[in-house]
């Protein structure tokens, strides 16, 4: 994966955010229309034919849609960190890995975990990470790949990152996520409350005897 | 008693205000006060007479049709009195949410009016109290589902007007083809962006 990344990509391209004045929050997306995107597309090499059926053509396009959004990664930081995520409402870094996931859903999924690997101690990052789980809603079979990022957030009372685990659970409501809630203890009295609500959901749900 | 949402509770959570700000004489976080935006100087809330379910559920509904998506909701319980204790002053104002037809929903809505920086600082801090007292309640987000789907059955709302990221989970069809991306100027910037970008 590295050389793929290291060979299709000039390296002074790792670092775009360095060319984004971080302190203007006024309007991220003006601020990611900079011509430094352009100057990044032009020197990204090409997909083969995106319409290709053979396997290695797919893993290949799989393979550099995801070393493209690693390298997309410093900006997309910057968004998050330049978000306001509230409930029930939708936002830029949202809409980004939403639009993505619909080209590519393997690919985003590997970045969405490699940036939980990369920022694992960051607590707004990940908080940030987990509202963007709950709200788009994956196909269960990919969700399993984010249950150690939801049972790490659950379990982490120090971390403020456990009420966007439950609304992934929530979102999700498998028996996974059941057992990830009910092995929690939380961190406040309301979300803890929210939490057994949820469970207590959960097991009508899955045909579980609530006690 | 009147319910506001909260739209982000960590933003309010003492436990964690330690490790936001460092200094000594910290109240709570500068970050709450984004909680209660104004407009016009007024603050929106919605009154009820208890937190019995048949009471709120019309309002939490209202409150999530606002939104961009079905969600959990965190709200708070002000106490008129405490309010006006506090200096504030509430006037009767009806409520905007376009899909409702029940203008009595809409007339169960609030102003808290001429909200100051002093008076804004004062309800926050009244916020920050109930929250800290653990008096923050919790509709899931199959409640408010439940809740816009009685809200419906009952004649209370043109789901016409409902936009699609919720329209869909409450099981109807999408008013548009692309329903996460049509009319959405926002979604279009992005993926300008992302174009530039090379990311797709």
């Amino acid at each position: 994966m590295k050389n793929i990344v290291n060979n299709s990509i000039d390296s002074t391209l790792l670092s775009p955010i360095t060319y984004i004045d971080t302190n203007n929050e006024s309007s991220i997306t003006s601020i990611l229309r900079q011509s430094i995107f352009e100057n990044i597309r032009q020197r990204i090499e090409k997909t083969p034919d995106s319409n290709s059926t053979r396997t290695e053509d797919i893993n290949t396009i799989n393979l550099k849609d995801y070393s493209r959004l690693q390298n997309f990664t410093p900006v997309f930081i910057s968004i998050i960190q330049h978000t306001t995520f509230e409930d029930g409402m939708n936002n830029d870094a949202i809409e980004i890995v939403e639009a993505y996931y619909n080209r590519n859903s393997f690919a985003t999924i590997m970045w969405i975990n490699s940036m939980y690997g990369q920022f694992a101690g960051d607590e707004h990052i990940i908080d940030s990470l987990l509202r963007i789980i709950a709200f788009i809603e994956f196909p269960q079979s990919l969700e399993q790949t984010f249950i150690p990022m939801v049972r790490a957030a659950l379990s982490d009372i120090t971390m403020n990152c456990q009420e966007s685990a439950i609304m992934v659970c929530e979102t999700w409501r498998t028996i996974e996520c059941l057992k990830a809630l009910e092995d929690t203890e939380f961190s406040t009295p309301y979300i803890g409350e929210y939490a057994h609500k949820v469970i207590d959901e959960l097991k009508t749900e899955l045909g579980i005897n609530v006690a | 008693m009147l319910l506001r949402k909260i739209a982000s509770s960590k933003r309010w959570n003492l436990t964690h205000i330690s490790s936001l700000i460092t200094r000594e004489d910290a109240l709570f976080t500068g970050d709450a006060i984004s909680d209660l935006r104004t407009q016009q100087n007024t603050i929106s809330v919605w009154q009820t007479p208890d937190l019995n379910t048949n009471n709120i559920k019309d309002i939490i509904a209202v409150m999530a049709l606002n939104c961009d998506k079905i969600d959990k909701i965190f709200y708070v319980a002000l106490d008129e009195k405490e309010l006006e204790r506090r200096g504030m002053i509430i006037k009767n104002t009806r409520g905007s949410c376009p899909p409702i037809t029940d203008t009595n929903i809409l007339d169960r809505h609030r102003d808290i009016s001429e909200v100051d920086y002093w008076h804004l600082g004062l309800l926050a801090e009244y916020i920050y109290e109930l929250v800290n007292e653990g008096k923050v309640y919790s509709a899931t987000a199959t409640d408010v589902k439940s809740y816009i789907e009685d809200v419906i059955t009952n004649n209370k709302l043109d789901i016409n007007q409902v936009d699609d990221k919720k329209r869909v989970p409450l099981g109807y069809t999408p008013l548009s083809s692309c329903f996460s991306c049509q009319n959405n100027p926002s979604y279009n910037n992005n993926m300008k962006t992302m174009k530039a970008a090379g990311l797709i």
